[in-house]
């Protein structure tokens, strides 16, 4: 009879992950919609890379970003992000020499695909091509030693949390029923990894840390308003990245990379993710 | 004879006191309601024989040390007309000039102008103090007035055209209420243009002036009470930036629903009482920013809108070096065509490298649809090797996207033939000559197509695209990288899975606890004892403690075992433990006499015997086995 009843909670937890895949599945589904958008969006970005006009070539890549960016914001709409479309949304942006709407975008891509090496690439191209611009001081040891905080991607995170969760829960199953001393070191290993995890998509939901790139060239003032002095002697070229503390009225309040505080207004940055 | 000397020297005199000059100051309204204006008249009598030369100075007329805005109106007070040669002539007598002037209240209560000098010429009166009174405004919750923007954005750019509906509420009025007059000083400010509205319908009084709308009427339930309500929209333009802020009131007047007698031409009448009332809306507050003042292009030249550019040449484009050309650019779309000028082409170094532009500017011309303003530019060629207009740029601010957009036409192909070729080859008369001078031309071209370095040069230099990585497509677009954080939950539930197996196992093991857990005890006491026997084994054999750590190692089997403390083994404690079944009566008894041996052989004076101790040990080990639960 407990056998039974083992193998019943082991059928239903199967079940309810299967139900779980299916309604990702369905959801993905629904997104087919935008097929044609998006081939209608590449078939203009070719056509502006081909152009023999500046003025056509600006006319179609602002057709193919106006279409990228309507697929953009109807998924952002449904909760949904996908790094390959930033990515495109920077190569239009950056096409059409906006070069800080093209790292924020980038900037964004990586933020969901952080490996991605054509996102790296391109990034790099639109950052050497900036003017007076600043970025936010990396994490150093931290970030190496938290490397799966910062190098990988929430929601790769959670795979990975779930995977492990997996495991794990099959080694504390065996060890509830042969008490061994090797099994009891691998079932506290991948313990240990989840809780790391978990720990880290809890700090990354509660605690964001918000950087935004300036699309402008920004002027970072005393205080929240245009009356106020300049904190830095030159503004923020466009693409800098800057660290963001918080938003009030209009008004991001920023961290620059000397610990000194200001403020950017809005219309001139904007936050990743 | 001296009566009548007396009565024209009276007449005569009393002629001169009417034509000398005088000063009156009289009231035109002695009271009106807060924010409305006060008007008094300063009536001055002059001759008009020396009106010319009198200069009026009434500016000493003043309120809080501002001069008062005042209007002038001349009459005369007796005029005559002659006709001489057959001109007519005006001859007047005396002139009245009124200065009425005009005092804005914004305080309740009585206002008081102090008393002000008036200069006629070299005399100078002195007026007295005149007093007025301010009054609140009648206000009644029965009636209301809205001023409401439509569809609101969050930022306004000159040239958009925004639309205010105006809304008065009343109820509880007997009778239908009258509007003396809508306030609003939007319409007289510069910064907003009002477009008319067509086929618009009722008369509305607005700023006292009479303005045509469409007006709409309804009933509406504002704060749970039902009010009627009339309302009017008025569209603008916005011709300037800035923060506007604008106070907008109504004045109506409404029957009381009290009827009083009144004596009139026709003898007693029933008049219904009337009263005016005043309702305030909100201030109508507008931001309109002016145009972001970075990254303006160079082309940009104050179109706003959305618009469209087309090329067209309006004359033959196989031309003569030097030739004009014209061009018709035609700018199509949406926006304020006061505001859309000719592009820039003399600044377009692509056009002036190789065209003579005039720097005149060019006046375009609005279609009579209102879609599009065309511009015609002349220009000249100057070098043989162009064949293309390059494409002209046309920047204006979009309002959608709100920034700087510049559009370009496309390229228009053209035909230059060389002076001296084109001299002995065109001859307009003959048909077939002008064939032949084209093929000649289209030979030409090819030859210099091939040949000459410099059209190559001209080409409308298209700035190369940065390499870059291409774009992605496919079902890799489909998927969702976004972080889905109560997908954690999935990485909840083994853990919870493992819960209920642990909960389980511990439900499956219930029932067996206390007799599993004496066998389990029973094991392991034994097992401890065999591991203890082992090292005293592999002791020094001839060790005089043998006998004594064999005891204190029975004795902690019987703890484990059991459960009794050492003072408690007695012959009354095997005895209990056999009543209990725990051990059999021949176990107790061997277990017994191995005890009595040990301790025999601890305290014996005998030399110790390795073999015999063997022995003992052995024989421990096979009865403490047969102590254990099977």
């Amino acid at each position: 009879m407990p056998n039974k009843l083992n193998l019943l909670i082991v059928l239903m937890f199967c079940f309810l992950s299967l139900r779980a895949e299916t309604v990702l599945a369905d959801k993905n589904a629904n997104d087919n919609g935008d097929h044609d958008n998006r081939d209608q969006a590449l078939i203009y970005y070719h056509q502006g890379i081909s152009a023999e006009t500046v003025g056509l070539r600006e006319e179609v890549f602002e057709k193919a970003l106006e279409t990228y960016l309507s697929i953009f914001n109807r998924m952002k709409r449904d909760g949904k992000m996908n790094g390959f479309l930033c990515y495109n949304i920077g190569n239009c942006y950056f096409n059409l020499k906006q070069i800080g709407e093209a790292i924020f975008y980038y900037k964004m891509g990586l933020k969901l695909l952080p490996g991605d090496e054509n996102i790296i690439d391109n990034l790099k191209t639109a950052l050497a091509k900036r003017e007076d611009a600043v970025d936010v001081k990396s994490g150093g040891v931290k970030e190496v030693l938290l490397f799966f905080h910062y190098k990988i991607s929430p929601a790769v995170r959670i795979n990975i949390l779930i995977g492990f969760s997996i495991a794990s829960a099959l080694l504390l199953t065996a060890l509830i029923y042969r008490k061994r001393t090797s099994i009891l070191y691998m079932a506290g290993i991948l313990c240990a990894c989840v809780c790391c995890l978990f720990i880290s998509l809890c700090v990354e939901y509660y605690l964001p840390r918000h950087i935004g790139v300036t699309v402008h060239s920004a002027k970072v003032r005393k205080d929240a308003g245009e009356g106020f002095a300049m904190i830095t002697p030159k503004p923020l070229g466009e693409g800098s990245g800057i660290r963001v503390l918080s938003f009030n009225n209009g008004w991001y309040k920023v961290k620059l990379n000397d610990g000194r505080k200001g403020f950017v207004r809005q219309n001139h940055l904007r936050l990743v993710l | 004879m001296k009566r009548c000397i007396v009565f024209f020297v009276a007449i005569i005199l009393s002629a001169g006191t009417v034509f000398a000059d005088s000063v009156d100051v009289e009231y035109m309204d002695r009271e009106c309601v807060v924010g409305e204006s006060l008007f008094f008249n300063v009536k001055i009598n002059i001759d008009s024989d020396k009106s010319g030369d009198k200069q009026i100075d009434v500016s000493k007329v003043k309120l809080n040390n501002i001069p008062l805005k005042y209007e002038v109106r001349e009459t005369s007070t007796s005029s005559f007309t002659v006709v001489i040669n057959g001109r007519t002539v005006n001859k007047s007598s005396g002139v009245v000039k009124n200065y009425i002037f005009e005092i804005p209240t914004g305080k309740i209560g009585e206002l008081t102008i102090p008393p002000f000098e008036i200069k006629v010429g070299n005399k100078t009166y002195t007026s007295e103090q005149l007093r007025f009174n301010v009054l609140p405004k009648p206000r009644s919750s029965d009636l209301l007035f809205k001023t409401l923007l439509k569809n609101p954005h969050n930022v306004y750019y000159p040239t958009q055209v925004i639309e205010i509906e105006n809304k008065i509420y009343f109820r509880n009025f007997p009778g239908s209420p009258s509007i003396q007059n809508i306030h609003l000083p939007i319409l007289q400010h510069r910064g907003f243009s009002l477009i008319p509205e067509k086929n618009a319908n009722w008369e509305a009084v607005i700023n006292e002036q009479r303005f045509n709308v469409n007006p709409k009427q309804g009933t509406d339930v504002i704060n749970g009470k039902k009010y009627n309500f009339f309302a009017f929209n008025l569209k603008f333009r916005l011709m300037e930036s800035g923060r506007f802020s604008f106070d907008n009131y109504i004045r109506i007047v409404v029957e009381t629903g009290k009827v009083t007698r009144q004596s009139g031409f026709f003898g007693t009448q029933l008049v219904k009482e009337q009263k005016v009332l005043y309702a305030d809306s909100d201030p109508f507050k507008m931001v309109v920013r002016d145009l972001p003042n970075q990254n303006v292009p160079p082309s940009f030249n104050g179109a706003i809108g959305d618009f469209k550019i087309k090329v067209i040449p309006s004359c033959d484009t196989d031309v003569k070096v030097g030739d004009p050309i014209t061009l018709l650019i035609e700018i199509s779309g949406r926006g304020t065509w006061e505001f859309v000028k000719s592009p820039p082409i003399h600044k377009i170094p692509e056009i002036t490298d190789y065209f003579k532009v005039s720097q005149d500017p060019v006046l375009g011309e609005v279609s009579e649809d209102n879609s599009s303003k065309t511009f015609n530019v002349r220009m000249r060629v100057k070098s043989k090797t162009v064949d293309k207009i390059p494409p002209i740029p046309f920047t204006f601010f979009n309002l959608v996207q709100e920034k700087y957009v510049t559009i370009y036409s496309d390229p228009v192909s053209i035909l230059v033939f060389d002076t001296q070729s084109n001299v002995s080859v065109m001859d307009y008369s003959l048909r077939e000559k002008e064939e032949k001078g084209q093929k000649i031309a289209k030979e030409e071209r090819k030859i210099s197509e091939q040949s000459s370095p410099d059209k190559e040069a001209f080409k409308p230099r298209l700035p190369e695209l940065i390499q870059i990585s291409d774009n992605v497509s496919g079902p890799i677009l489909y998927e969702d990288h976004s972080a889905h954080y109560h997908r954690i939950i999935y990485a909840l539930m083994p853990f919870v899975v493992v819960a209920m197996l642990f909960l389980v196992n511990m439900y499956k093991n219930r029932n067996v606890s206390s007799k599993e857990l004496a066998r389990v005890k029973s094991r392991k006491a034994y097992k401890h004892f065999l591991t203890n026997a082992s090292s005293l084994e592999k002791r020094s054999p001839d060790s005089p403690v043998f006998y004594r750590d064999l005891g204190r190692n029975i004795l902690t089997f019987m703890e484990e075992r059991y459960g009794v403390s050492t003072a408690e083994l007695n012959g009354d404690f095997f005895n209990q433990l056999i009543d209990m079944q725990t051990i059999t009566r021949e176990g107790a008894e061997a277990l017994t006499k191995i005890c009595e041996e040990v301790d025999y052989r601890r305290y014996s004076p005998a030399k110790f015997d390795q073999e015999v101790a063997k022995t003992l040990l052995k024989k421990t080990k096979e009865v403490l086995k047969g102590c254990q639960i099977s």
